[in-house]
This record gives structure tokens, sequence and C-alpha cells, in this order.
């Protein structure tokens, strides 16, 4: 069954069928939440939000664009939401995911690593970070990224590069170390 | 292309982005400028430790507005089921009971009634003239304890003169 077929039976009153949309796209949204949010508990409360939002709006989806854009612009514009809301109540979080090894050397440097990555992609203005994340880790092609956050091409393809070079920047230590 | 078209095409270049031409050009750009091929080896470095980020996953990733609720559903069928099953099973071991111990009463009834047709004799018939039929019935009545079973009573003593 093709997308627009399945639109138009959830539509329809197969309501059920909105299931076959969770299963094919939750870990992709879960994946981007996740980059923009940096938070296992954010990103998941995220996906879920996203597909009842999408649910509940399933009407009033005219199928201009692909489910996927339609999901990514709504659980992007909410991952971003969220990041602000969140930013103004505390920083960045401690990574919980530390974890120990025989060789203690080298686990504190991978560590280390996972940590300055967390803090140079958090030091992205988190739209940034999502045309970053869509680009660089869901190889989504300019056009689409676009459809996705309302941009032009040319000024999302300008902000991945421009957050290329943040990146760089803050971690250089570890490019020169390499 | 100088050096600053070069390096603001080096991402693209990366990610392939460029026509054959283009690629061309700035691969034999890079092979002898040393600037040009730090840039482009900064950003292989970058992408490579970038590459290794990776998404802190969580144990199941649920959406219970529907996949959960589906399977409450499936979960919630099964009891119903048993108990559905449990239920008819009684009422099918109810109603074999009742007939069972009906048929036995039965049984024993009729066995009563031939003992007692039996029990009269050809001179006990003949002093029956002085029993009226209705001390007979209220006899065969108290030894039917059913409507049903003394009707048919009657009816096999008319239709048999009494075996």
């Amino acid at each position: 069954m093709d997308e627009p077929e399945l639109i138009r039976r959830i539509k329809n009153g197969e309501i059920e069928l909105f299931d076959k949309i969770v299963e094919k796209y939750k870990w992709k949204i879960y994946k981007t939440a996740w980059r923009i949010l940096r938070s296992k508990e954010d990103a998941e409360d995220v996906v879920q939000d996203c597909f009842i939002r999408a649910f509940k709006s399933i009407n009033s989806f005219r199928g201009d664009s692909s489910i996927s854009t339609w999901l990514y612009r709504i659980s992007v514009n909410m991952s971003i939401n969220l990041f602000l809301k969140r930013k103004k109540i505390s920083t960045v979080e401690l990574n919980e995911n530390i974890s120990f090894s025989s060789n203690p050397e080298k686990e504190y440097k991978r560590n280390r690593l996972r940590e300055d990555v967390k803090i140079a992609m958090l030091s992205l203005p988190p739209r940034q970070r999502a045309i970053f994340s869509l680009r660089f880790y869901e190889n989504m092609k300019f056009s689409e990224i676009s459809k996705i956050l309302g941009l032009s091409q040319g000024a999302v393809k300008a902000s991945y590069h421009h957050a290329i070079s943040k990146l760089k920047e803050k971690l250089k230590r570890w490019i020169h170390e390499m | 292309m100088k050096c600053n078209e070069i390096k603001k095409k080096i991402i693209d270049f990366i990610e392939k982005e460029l026509s054959l031409e283009e690629r061309k050009e700035i691969k034999e750009h890079m092979e002898k400028c040393k600037d040009c091929r730090r840039e482009y080896i900064e950003n292989l470095a970058l992408f490579e430790l970038l590459r290794n980020d990776e998404v802190e996953k969580p144990q199941r990733l649920v959406v219970p507005f529907f996949s959960s609720g589906k399977k409450k559903r499936r979960n919630f069928l099964i009891p119903m089921g048993i108990v559905f099953g449990i239920f008819l099973s009684f009422l099918t071991w109810l109603f074999l009971s009742l007939k069972e111990s009906k048929e036995i009463l039965r049984t024993e009834r009729e066995d009563v009634y031939n003992a007692y047709i039996t029990s009269i004799t050809d001179d006990e018939i003949k002093k029956m003239e002085e029993y009226t039929e209705r001390d007979v019935y209220e006899e065969l009545y108290e030894i039917a304890e059913d409507e049903e079973l003394f009707v048919e009573f009657i009816q096999k003593i008319k239709n048999n003169g009494g075996g």
C-alpha cells in the first residue's frame, strides 16, 4: 500500500492503519529529536506528542508533501520549542552514558571526546542543529530540509556550512590529534 | 578556481555533490595546494569524529496512543475469552447433570411403577373393583412424582391393562 492510499484509508476511518506510519517513522523521528535535544526522555516525549498531533490533524493533511516531511516538520518544531523551553530552566546536562573499562585512559579519552562533541553540538542554535542533523545524519537533500523548516534551500545550505565551521572550531583539538 | 572558491566547495566535494569536472579540478588543485589539502583533511577528520556520535537509544520506543492500546485490547480479549469458555463449560455441565438426574429419577419412578403393577395380582385386580379408579390414580401420582410421567403411567395402564 502506498502512502497516499494509506492516508486516504485512515481518513476514511481505518485509524488502526496509523500504526504503520508510527512503526515506519518512530525511530527516524526519535533520532532527530534526540540530536536536537540531546535527551532521551525529551526525545521520547517528542515522538509521542508528534504522532498524537499528526493523528489529530490527519484530516487537514492534504498530501502536498510526503508523510516523512510532514512528520519531521511537526517533530523538529516541537524539539526546537522544547529545547528553548528547557534552556531557560537548565544548561547542558551531564552525560549519563559515561562507561568504564579495563583501559581507563582510553575510556577517559573516549568519554571526553563524547562530552566535547555534545558541547560543540549544543553550542549550535537549535534550528541549525536540526539542519545539521537532517543533512549529516539522515542524508537528506537541502530541498527536503527547506520544506521541513520552511526556509529557502540557499539558507539551509549556508546554515549547514556555517554549522560545520563552528563544529570544526570547537573540536579542533581532537581534529589535530587524529 | 582560487583557494577561496575551492575551500567553499570542499564540503560538497566530500559529499559528492559536484560535477565530475569540478571534482577533477578540485582534486588537481589539492595535489598542488597544501593549504586546501589541509582544509580537506580537517573536514574529513571532523566528519569521522561526528559519525561516531551515537544516538542514545531508549530501551523500547513505545507510542502508547496506538501500539500499546492495541496490545491492551488483545490482552483484554484473552482473559475474557477464557472466562467465557469456563462459563460456557459450566452451563453445559449443569445442563447435562440436570438431564442425567432427571433421567435417573425417571428410571427409578418407572421401576417403582413396574413393581407396583407387578405386585397387583389378578385377585387384587378383581379386588380393585373395591378400589375406585381415583384411588389407583392417587397412588400412581405419588409414584410418578411428575405430571408428565403420571400421564404416561395412566396411558400405559389404559393400553396394557396394567402391564
